[in-house]
């Protein structure tokens, strides 16, 4: 399905969020859109805030391709370096951006906008306008027709993560892959890709796919992923180790010795033997007698002489 | 000593790299150390923001900081002097220069005199390029700036602006301390760490031993090579340095 969604032939339109994770980075992946766009010869609009534009042109164009039009994000986006001009990244700028380059000839439909990354733009603007930015491919006047961003999940509370997400046509989360020990990759994948697509007709598609991003950034998608991950028996971590094994003296009992220990009552519990060893009753038990002397005044009602009346 | 810490190490000397060092629940200062006199044998010109200790703490026996410093080798920014003359200004007209740490006493939310200073100490004149080799900028630490009260993405604008500076303008190397204490539930400092994570091309993360403090293997770091695989190795620091040995393997327990 996440080959799919790149070449454009299922679910081409409206917003694609790809979500990475500091343990796979999803700037290949987004190249691989990319490049699957300049070779439809569409126009892609790329705002480039986190990386140089030579790290994002090497190995996707040469920088002769007009469908690829670069705007540089990275280099001076809060002007601190010289105050000529300055990069505006508002929404309002994005969005004359890309009219003004706009293809006089054909008024439909056809530009891709690449946000890298949605979480730089989110750390500087309101997320109200990135919201709006987004809302770009639904608008019949608009020139967008499609809008693929990447955003780092980490960086964000997880209440702008889902309403982002919530925006989006398709989402990709990629997640790392869990450790296989046994088994031989013809190429090593580089992580799994959980494509969640929702249709217009309000269905869901979801797939989960292994990936990796070759270096032209042509997708391979590893398909025996699930049948991998039941054929491998989960390694037993835990084998429990006899604490009383290997020791120089012995902590183990014999049966007769358990026996001697389970008879033998402790001290202070209280048995009829402890009683009889302890107390000598005399026949008909103890008796007190009490001969009041001639300055008690002894009151029934009030024996201890404390009441107040 | 192993050799395989110092062949990564060394790929820094041919690339542009963003290096992050995270320290957790111990001091990975020594790798500050490491990659200084790395850098400084390297005859790179070195910028070195040191925000938590003197300057006379960094001279060890195989650092020669003043002699480096005469040379014009090295800028080291001190930062606990430097804040003390920003809280305490001997005279009020103050305002003629941009200082550094400006953020400490006006309420600016940039740390933008912090990274004019360090591009005007790395930009290198003609006199300066046949002299040294790429510039470097040492951060000693970040998470300082965090605890004093600097927003995230103010600290992450600042990096962002000192590696395109160093690292896409001039094919230089920046290397950044942070503290990594995850179990704390700080979110400015993790944001911090993981907006790193995803900019840097080598992350060694040091921590101590789960077992607690041992003589011999003061603790373990793990190497990690963007797009490359995972290394581990343990450490000792000695006087003169640290020596790295593969998980197992101190001399104390062969």
């Amino acid at each position: 399905m996440l080959s799919e969604v790149i070449t454009g032939s299922e679910g081409g339109e409206g917003f694609v969020l790809i979500k990475d994770c500091v343990q796979c980075g999803g700037r290949g992946l987004l190249k691989s859109f990319i490049k699957a766009a300049l070779l439809r010869n569409e126009t892609v609009h790329v705002f480039e805030f986190e990386i140089s534009q030579e790290e994002m042109y090497s190995g996707l164009t040469d920088g002769t391709s007009s469908s690829l039009v670069f705007h540089n994000g990275y280099t001076d986006p809060l002007n601190w370096i010289s105050n000529e001009k300055p990069f505006d990244f508002s929404i309002q700028s994005i969005k004359s951006q890309i009219d003004q380059s706009k293809d006089k000839e054909s008024e439909a439909k056809n530009v891709i906008l690449v946000l890298d990354s949605l979480s730089w733009l989110l750390h500087h603007i309101p997320i109200t306008d990135v919201c709006q930015l987004l809302q770009e491919p639904k608008r019949k006047e608009s020139t967008v027709k499609r809008i693929i961003a990447l955003m780092h999940s980490e960086l964000h509370d997880q209440g702008i993560v889902g309403s982002v997400s919530h925006m989006a046509n398709t989402v990709v989360t990629l997640s790392p892959i869990p450790e296989f020990t046994t088994v031989n990759w013809e190429v090593d994948p580089y992580a799994i890709g959980e494509t969640v697509q929702r249709k217009k007709s309000g269905k869901v598609n979801r797939e989960e796919e292994c990936y990796t991003v070759q270096k032209d950034f042509s997708l391979i998608i590893h398909h025996d992923l699930h049948n991998r991950k039941q054929a491998i028996p989960k390694p037993d971590n835990t084998a429990q180790v006899d604490p009383a094994a290997n020791l120089t003296f012995n902590l183990r009992l014999s049966e007769e010795e358990r026996h001697a220990k389970e008879r033998l009552s402790l001290p202070f519990t209280f048995s009829e033997k402890k009683k009889h060893s302890i107390l000598q009753p005399r026949p008909g038990g103890g008796k007190i007698v009490y001969e009041p002397d001639a300055q008690d005044d002894f009151d029934e009602e009030d024996p201890d002489d404390d009441l107040d009346v | 000593s192993f050799s395989a810490p110092n062949s990564i190490i060394s790929l820094l000397h041919n690339l542009s790299n963003c290096v992050l060092l995270s320290e957790s629940k111990t001091d990975g200062s020594f790798l500050i150390h490491h990659f200084l006199s790395f850098f400084l044998k390297g005859t790179c010109k070195v910028c070195f923001l040191g925000l938590v200790q003197s300057f006379s703490h960094y001279s060890t026996v195989g650092i020669n900081m003043l002699q480096a410093r005469e040379k014009g080798q090295l800028v080291f920014f001190e930062g606990l002097r430097n804040s003390l003359d920003m809280l305490l200004p001997e005279s009020d007209a103050s305002d003629a220069e941009p200082q550094p740490l400006s953020f400490l006493r006006w309420p600016s939310t940039d740390l933008r005199n912090l990274f004019d200073f360090v591009n005007s100490s790395l930009s290198q004149s003609e006199n300066d390029m046949s002299r040294w080799a790429s510039p470097v900028l040492l951060i000693d630490d970040l998470s300082v700036l965090l605890s004093l009260g600097v927003n995230p993405t103010a600290v992450l604008d600042f990096i962002h602006y000192c590696r395109m500076a160093v690292c896409s303008k001039q094919q230089g190397n920046m290397v950044t301390l942070v503290h990594n204490e995850d179990d704390l539930g700080d979110e400015d400092c993790d944001l911090v760490l993981h907006a790193l994570t995803h900019q840097s091309s080598l992350i060694l993360q040091v921590h101590g031993l789960n077992t607690g403090y041992c003589r011999d293997v003061h603790g373990q770091d793990k190497f990690q090579l963007k797009r490359d695989h995972t290394h581990v190795f343990q450490y000792k620091v000695h006087d003169k340095g640290v020596s790295f040995f593969a998980p197992g393997t101190s001399s104390a327990v062969l």
